[in-house]
């Protein structure tokens, strides 16, 4: 089976190569080598920004892993869902973990016997309703403080609902079964925690389960910052801006272009504020509650964390819920 | 036997990659070009990355098994592929500034109750800046009735802030600052924009500011021309918004900062 695997993933890894050198070939003869400069420094500090984040994101997943045990994971859960997600909501309170870091976090809380539901809430919540998030959205919207709490409350709906929805109609656990023999690095991902083992052994351990991670979540914030940066040096915004008042559309546009640009929770509303005399209310708050829940490169990341179908089953969840609340936001 | 090969090469690649990362996010420190990629309030975490790259590094390299013999999942080189792009990318290729195309492509704006940076240097100057005192002096520094106005990379986003929202306080006072030029297409030919970059947290945020300016020799300046100039404000009508307009005295060709941006 090895054998027929391989050697596609070569062809791949070729494709992928011509096709990126193509396309940096033609974007420097369309548009000059400077703006060649520009790709590379959008490109560069999206990732420069993230791996901080990344890295705390598998660090907290590695801690988990090699630190805490399931009986306290799921003591601290409550077991009635409506609780379970309440709490899973507001977990980012005390754990401010940002979008480029969650996933791995999330999964890991699954395999620990989470359930699917609360971690889904978690993973939600958690990159929107924190302190950092909290104060920069103020920040940016200092003399419209209202925005601060819709963003807050529209991205509680969503995360509360969603989690919701999957309990009700999701059985399993969703995690992609290669994926879960892999994350260990030695294959022993399910071994319990073991008490004889010596801090030592297990702060060794800790490291490596997140080198690993970080090579496994690593990958997709580059290739997702690689249409981000495209987004960001070759479109004009203006072309964003004809729609901007329409109620249905201008969400639906924000909630593409957050999707596409990736930039991170702690940021998007400063470029929120800069579409304020342009687009509608309810745009900018799609924009900031999406965003930070999907974009192109949590979408990878989820991909790889779990099964496909319930991917795309969660992302049009999360879908329809914002645009129908921001919809709604723009015609009352 | 061969997978045994290909599973220690791949142990090295990964720590290959490691350090070059570390190594990487380490150079941008020392050497100051961090400040052209992210907002420099956040190098205190790009070092912790960079430590806990090297950390990983150390561990991958001499503390990790190779995969055991019995692990169906046969290492995957291309995926390698990708994290060796941004490190070629870094190395390879010179600059890394924004141009002044992007700067059209962003939408230009103004009037400073427009801008991103607006409401920072608010929030900032009412004290949620760790400097808060500081940005509270060059406030009152420039409600001041008397003297030229100078424009400094560290007032930047506070003055054209205070400036374009409350012009008519401005009208006739003398202003001395630096940027680069720029259009849009509606601007008259004596007519360009004078703008620098604001940061907030990464260059993917970036958002043109600036003031717009007149003057009579605005054709010998083409976009992207970094100039130093003196001039007096005025209060004109554009976009059908009242904004802030730079009559140039004098206007001076000057090289490209070693630090292009600003930041809040």
């Amino acid at each position: 089976m090895l054998n027929t695997v391989r050697p596609q993933m070569k062809q791949m890894s070729f494709w992928l190569l011509l096709f990126i050198l193509l396309l940096i070939a033609f974007l420097v003869i369309r548009f000059g080598g400077s703006s060649l400069a520009s790709f590379k420094a959008v490109f560069l500090s999206i990732i420069i920004e993230a791996l901080p984040f990344i890295i705390i994101g598998v660090f907290v997943s590695a801690l988990l892993e090699n630190f805490v045990s399931e009986e306290v994971i799921s003591k601290f859960f409550p077991s009635n869902r409506y609780l379970g997600i309440l709490l899973a909501c507001l977990l980012g309170i005390i754990f401010p973990i940002c979008e480029c870091g969650i996933v791995p976090v999330a999964r890991r809380l699954i395999s620990k016997g989470v359930p699917l539901s609360s971690a889904v809430a978690f993973m939600l919540a958690a990159p929107i309703i924190n302190p950092v998030v909290a104060s920069s959205t103020a920040v940016a919207f200092f003399n419209n403080h209202a925005m601060v709490w819709l963003r807050l409350g529209l991205a509680f709906l969503v995360a509360y609902l969603a989690g919701l929805l999957v309990s009700f109609f999701v059985r399993g656990n969703q995690l992609n079964a290669s994926v879960e023999n892999e994350t260990g690095g030695c294959g022993c991902a399910h071994e319990p925690v073991a008490a004889s083992q010596s801090v030592t052994a297990k702060l060794g351990k800790t490291v490596v389960d997140a080198s690993n991670e970080f090579f496994e979540m690593g990958k997709y914030l580059i290739i997702g910052a690689f249409p981000g940066a495209l987004a960001q040096t070759f479109i004009p915004r203006q072309s964003l801006l004809s729609i901007g008042h329409q109620p249905l559309l201008s969400v639906i546009v924000m909630v593409v272009f957050a999707f596409g640009v990736s930039v991170c929770s702690s940021a998007d509303a400063f470029i929120a504020v800069s579409f304020t005399s342009s687009f509608s209310r309810g745009a900018l708050l799609a924009f900031m509650v999406f965003g930070p829940m999907v974009d192109v490169k949590n979408t990878l990341m989820l991909l790889n964390a779990f099964k496909p179908r319930f991917v795309i089953l969660l992302i049009l969840i999360i879908f329809f819920l914002v645009v129908e609340s921001a919809f709604w936001i723009n015609v009352l | 036997m061969q997978q045994q090969m290909a599973r220690d090469w791949e142990k090295i690649i990964k720590s290959l990659i490691l350090l070059c990362f570390g190594s990487l996010l380490f150079y941008l420190v020392i050497s100051g070009q961090l400040r052209i990629y992210i907002n420099p309030r956040f190098t205190i975490l790009t070092e912790l990355a960079a430590a806990a790259l090297f950390s990983m590094f150390v561990v991958q390299l001499f503390y990790s098994r190779s995969r055991q013999p019995d692990d169906h999942n046969a290492p995957r080189m291309w995926v390698y592929v990708i994290f060796i792009v941004p490190l070629a990318l870094a190395v390879l290729l010179p600059g890394a500034v924004l141009d002044a195309s992007v700067a059209s492509s962003r939408g230009l704006s103004f009037n400073g109750g427009n801008l991103a940076s607006a409401p920072l240097s608010q929030a900032f100057a009412s004290g949620i800046d760790p400097g808060g005192s500081a940005g509270q002096q060059a406030n009152d520094a420039g409600v001041s009735k008397s003297g030229t106005i100078q424009v400094t990379p560290d007032n930047f986003v506070r003055m054209v802030d205070a400036i374009g929202q409350s012009p008519e306080d401005y009208a006739g006072r003398e202003i001395d600052m630096l940027g680069f030029v720029i259009r849009n297409k509606d601007f008259a030919p004596q007519e360009f924009g004078l703008i620098r970059f604001i940061i907030t947290c990464c260059t993917a945020d970036a958002s043109p500011v600036g003031f717009i300016l007149k003057s009579k020799d605005a054709v010998d300046y083409k976009d992207g021309t970094w100039i130093n100039i003196q001039g007096v404000i005025e209060v004109d009508n554009y976009d059908q918004q009242v904004v802030p307009v730079i009559e140039a005295t004098s206007i001076e060709r000057a090289a490209q900062p070693s630090d292009p941006y600003v930041y809040p």
